[in-house]
């Protein structure tokens, strides 16, 4: 049973779909995608985006720009929208989070959508991540009282620290999934706060069904909980307001 | 461990590409920047997930290496993530101050009005001399991005509070 709060502090959750190169894809397709979901998403704006990739080539890491035109359709309160962009749709919601119950309608309804005017061969990637901003005491304090993941300092080493920024990518051998998990100071120099950004995708282009896809998130969801509660202490966590 | 600056080459990367004309925008420079660090290490190669908190981010942290504070930070995110069109739009309007008011500290911050439902985002100039074209250039400044933010959704209001730049620090 997940636990429910009734501050979290989820500022950003996304829920991406990258579907094939081999998927066909033309302009027809943003206002097709519109028609189905325009109930739930009615403002249309539209984003040229700049995009880097990096690729690993035998000389390094290769690095390629590209521009690319995303649609972005909004919930009449903004509070949620879904990108689409060639080969990729993306469900974000923001603060006040709507649960989980809230949400994954919203992923379901982008996702059926999407399939609903293209013929979806497969998925290079899912991801599931949700960016979290955490409140912390203006005065000196031990991260490992409001933390279970946080960076280790040898006792020889200076124990005061000014910012930090930690990333571990956790692997999972009984399936193709990653998830990145980030912990970082804010940049607002006026307020002390971290932000710890869990990023659960699948890592094997292919390794989930377009029919399995609703199935990997729902599985996601929960490793991403099972994440999210790991990392904080039940300090931090009562502050969230639990909701028995 | 050594770190080359990747934007001589990305430079060169651009020449011949549809966004040649340009240069890359602020918040590309500043992701580039993370990304790199972030995939030196060649066993990372996976793509994060698609987030327009991050950009926004990047883009916040990019202002301050163009002499914009950023006030309010998180309310100011906040609105960037509802309206993203506006960071294209607030990128556009520190580049046209920076061209017409040479000088010019800025500062970034987000207005909410007590009294009825409405909010923006306000880029406010502050200059070293206020001589009697400052509010002309002002204009001029404006001039060059407004259209753009009428095609936008939400609101940046660019404006001069004639204080003195130091006290913005």
């Amino acid at each position: 049973m997940s636990r429910k709060y009734a501050n979290p502090p989820i500022i950003e959750a996304v829920c991406e779909f990258r579907v094939s190169k081999n998927t066909p894809w033309d302009l027809t397709i943003p206002g097709l995608f519109y028609e189905k979901v325009n109930s739930s998403f009615p403002v249309k704006e539209q984003r040229v985006i700049q995009e880097v990739e990096f690729q690993q080539g035998p000389e390094g890491v290769q690095y390629y720009i590209r521009s690319s035109e995303r649609i972005f359709l909004f919930a009449q309160d903004r509070k949620s929208f879904v990108q689409l962009g060639p080969r990729l749709v993306a469900v974000h919601c923001l603060a006040p989070y709507p649960t989980w119950e809230g949400f994954r309608p919203k992923i379901e309804n982008a996702w059926n959508g999407i399939r609903e005017v293209v013929e979806v061969n497969s998925l290079d990637r899912i991801g599931l991540r949700y960016i979290n901003r955490i409140a912390l005491p203006a005065t000196a304090f031990r991260l490992e009282d409001y933390f279970g993941f946080y960076p280790f300092l040898a006792k020889n080493l200076p124990q005061e620290i000014g910012s930090f920024a930690m990333t571990v990518e956790f692997v999972y051998p009984e399936r193709p999934d990653r998830c990145r998990v980030r912990l970082s100071t804010g940049e607002d120099p006026q307020v002390s706060s971290v932000v710890l950004d869990i990023d659960y995708f699948l890592a094997s282009p292919g390794g989930v069904t377009c029919g399995q896809a609703l199935q990997w998130i729902d599985q996601a969801h929960m490793q991403v909980e099972a994440i999210f509660e790991g990392c904080i202490t039940d300090r931090l966590r009562n502050t969230f307001g639990e909701l028995k | 461990m050594a770190f080359n600056y990747p934007f001589l080459d990305l430079r060169n990367s651009l020449a011949g590409s549809a966004i040649a004309s340009r240069p890359p925008s602020i918040r590309l420079r500043a992701l580039v920047a993370d990304a790199w660090m972030e995939t030196e290490n060649p066993k990372r190669q996976h793509q994060a997930t698609t987030s327009v908190r991050e950009e926004v981010s990047a883009f916040l942290g990019a202002l301050g290496d163009l002499k914009v504070i950023v006030r309010s930070w998180e309310e100011v995110e906040s609105y960037f993530l509802r309206f993203p069109g506006l960071v294209d739009i607030v990128e556009l309007a520190v580049q046209a101050v920076q061209k017409h008011i040479q000088d010019a500290q800025m500062i970034l911050d987000h207005y909410r009005d007590p009294e009825i439902d409405d909010e923006y985002l306000v880029l406010c100039v502050r200059a070293s001399e206020y001589d009697e074209s400052f509010l002309k250039r002002l204009a001029a400044a404006e001039a060059e991005f407004l259209e753009h933010l009428n095609r936008q959704q939400g609101w940046l209001q660019l404006t001069t509070d004639f204080g003195n730049p130091t006290d913005a620090l």
